[in-house]
């Protein structure tokens, strides 16, 4: 499925392209972080969270997690805002063998961030949402567990961006709400089991993409500017097979 | 009367953790690494047991079985714990002991991370409320050609210990008191390094022994800090014949206070209210009150 949103040419991205950019979004931060994890067991089942935040100094960042054991499960809630470059990652792990990850990485930005994380040995669910503006932010969450997958990201240069994203057990589900506003250029991007509207927004041109709950497979949304100026909006489907 | 009984059992205590719940928690940074690991289960157990006899030689299908005695027990829950050996040759024995051992995890254990704007300073702090109870009594009489008894009582890095070696005549009751009511950890660390892991686990130990014995005795204890070092310790032995009492009471109290960060905290909100790595930079409240702030 293509649109175009401009008077130029449609363009259609590249699996490789949009892989590459979800491993930057999901990019653990490697240098001059720190890490935290809390984990909770009883018997063979356990619960276990891990977060990572890399921040300026003009950024403040709490977090409260709780830990209960009449079966392992932690609840957990955090908040971060202030000016200047984040990196925020967590990442949720059960003995059911899921995998979940929120990532954040926004720089030279003004802005908060929101999450909370309700985890048990078989079960999660995750969500966040941020408001940023300036110049980058890139937002994601994945999940896989039973051997499913979902991955909801977005991001924009040179503007501004109001996410909702979450993603919870069934077996892979996950949803987001994102706005973004007078952006460079920007992607949504959606893929796997998913719940939810994307819209986009950028110079009063609106585009809404309705996902009804249905597995319609690999779904991007990006807009790019070229050197000369030429805006180009590009819808990426991948259906399901 | 004459007893010839043969006490060739070993008696066992292990408190199996096999359905434990336990936590971990960590903290890591470019330089350092912190962690933790905490194990608990709700639990109770009780022990009581009597013995009176002869150890000597037992005949078994022609065979003469040695006179001995050994008793082996592991008591633990959330660190604190009692470990007893004791091996005896022939001789008259008695021993009374009484063990009361109770345990919670009902309470949750919680996390927080804090880091203000304006600093690089993280607070992270790990709480945990699974409180343990152990009251361990116990006397021993013992007459022969010889016997070795060690005994270790630990609470949270506190421990208290006594070990006879070597005695033809040993006699000893020792009455323990233990408990542990809380658990929290601050660590104060920056992206580059931990800067601060404090473990604060609010305990009492009360450890009392009276004791004869013509071996080798010896008796270590230690308190410790939040930091793990030692606040206080001893060691001490004995050869020969000797009466010896002792009581030992080790208590730690810590209330946990609300840390918070703000401009000038020593004079708008005191000591109390400010951070471990700003307390310890000013070591104490003397010259707070003032409002001085010299550091500053």
């Amino acid at each position: 499925m293509l649109f175009n949103g401009s008077s130029e040419g449609i363009k259609l991205s590249s699996r490789s392209w949009l892989a590459t950019l979800l491993a930057c979004v999901f990019l653990v931060p490697g240098a001059y972080c720190i890490e935290v994890i809390l984990s909770a067991e009883y018997g063979e089942d356990y619960a276990s969270i891990e977060s990572e935040y890399d921040v300026s100094t003009g950024v403040s960042v709490s977090e409260e997690s709780s830990a209960s054991f009449d079966q392992p499960a932690i609840e957990s809630v955090r908040s971060i805002s202030g000016t200047g470059d984040i990196d925020a990652f967590q990442s949720y792990s059960g003995s059911s063998g899921y995998l979940g990850q929120s990532a954040l990485h926004a720089y030279g930005v003004s802005g908060t961030f929101n999450g909370a994380a309700s985890l048990k040995p078989s079960s999660m669910r995750a969500d966040h949402s941020g408001s940023f503006a300036g110049y980058s932010t890139d937002a994601g969450m994945s999940l896989t567990s039973q051997g499913n997958s979902v991955a909801v990201s977005s991001g924009m240069t040179s503007g501004s961006i109001v996410t909702s994203q979450n993603i919870w057990t069934g077996s892979a589900e996950g949803g987001q709400d994102t706005q973004i506003t007078g952006a460079d250029s920007g992607y949504i991007d959606t893929r796997g089991y998913v719940i939810g509207d994307i819209e986009w927004t950028f110079d009063r041109r609106e585009i809404t993409l309705g996902v009804d709950g249905k597995p319609l497979g690999d779904l991007i949304v990006y807009k790019t500017v070229s050197a000369d100026g030429n805006v180009t909006f590009s819808i990426d489907w991948l259906p399901c097979v | 009367m004459k007893y010839f009984l043969l006490i060739i059992a070993a008696a066992i205590m292990l408190i199996s953790l096999a359905s434990a719940a336990s936590w971990s928690g960590s903290v890591r940074t470019d330089s350092d690494a912190w962690s933790i690991h905490r194990e608990s289960s709700n639990m109770s157990f009780t022990y009581e047991q009597s013995v009176l006899g002869t150890i000597s030689a037992v005949d078994f299908r022609g065979r003469s079985l040695s006179p001995y005695h050994s008793f082996y027990e592991d008591v633990l829950v959330n660190e604190v714990g009692v470990r007893e050996r004791t091996a005896a040759l022939a001789g008259s024995f008695r021993s009374e002991e009484e063990l009361k051992l109770c345990s919670s995890i009902n309470n949750s254990v919680n996390m927080t991370l804090t880091k203000p704007a304006g600093s690089d300073l993280y607070d992270i702090e790990f709480y945990e409320r699974w409180p343990v109870k152990l009251n361990y009594s116990k006397s021993m009489q013992y007459s022969g050609k010889g016997i070795n008894n060690r005994e270790i009582a630990g609470n949270n890095r506190d421990y208290a210990g006594a070990s006879f070696l070597y005695n033809s005549e040993l006699s000893k009751e020792r009455s323990l008191n233990m408990s542990l009511e809380r658990m929290n950890a601050t660590i104060l660390a920056t992206d580059e390094a931990i800067e601060l892991g404090e473990v604060q686990a609010t305990r009492d130990t009360q450890y009392k022994l009276q004791s004869h014995s013509n071996g080798i005795a010896g008796f270590k204890w230690r308190q410790s800090g939040e930091d793990g070092s030692f606040l206080n310790a001893g060691d001490e032995r004995f050869v020969g014949e000797f009466d010896i009492n002792k009581n030992i009471r080790m208590k730690s109290r810590f209330d946990k206070i609300l840390k918070e960060d703000e401009w000038l905290p020593c004079c708008s909100g005191g000591f109390a209210d400010m951070n471990s790595l700003e307390q310890r930079t000013l070591k104490s409240a003397k010259g707070i009150f003032d409002c001085t702030c010299p550091q500053y």
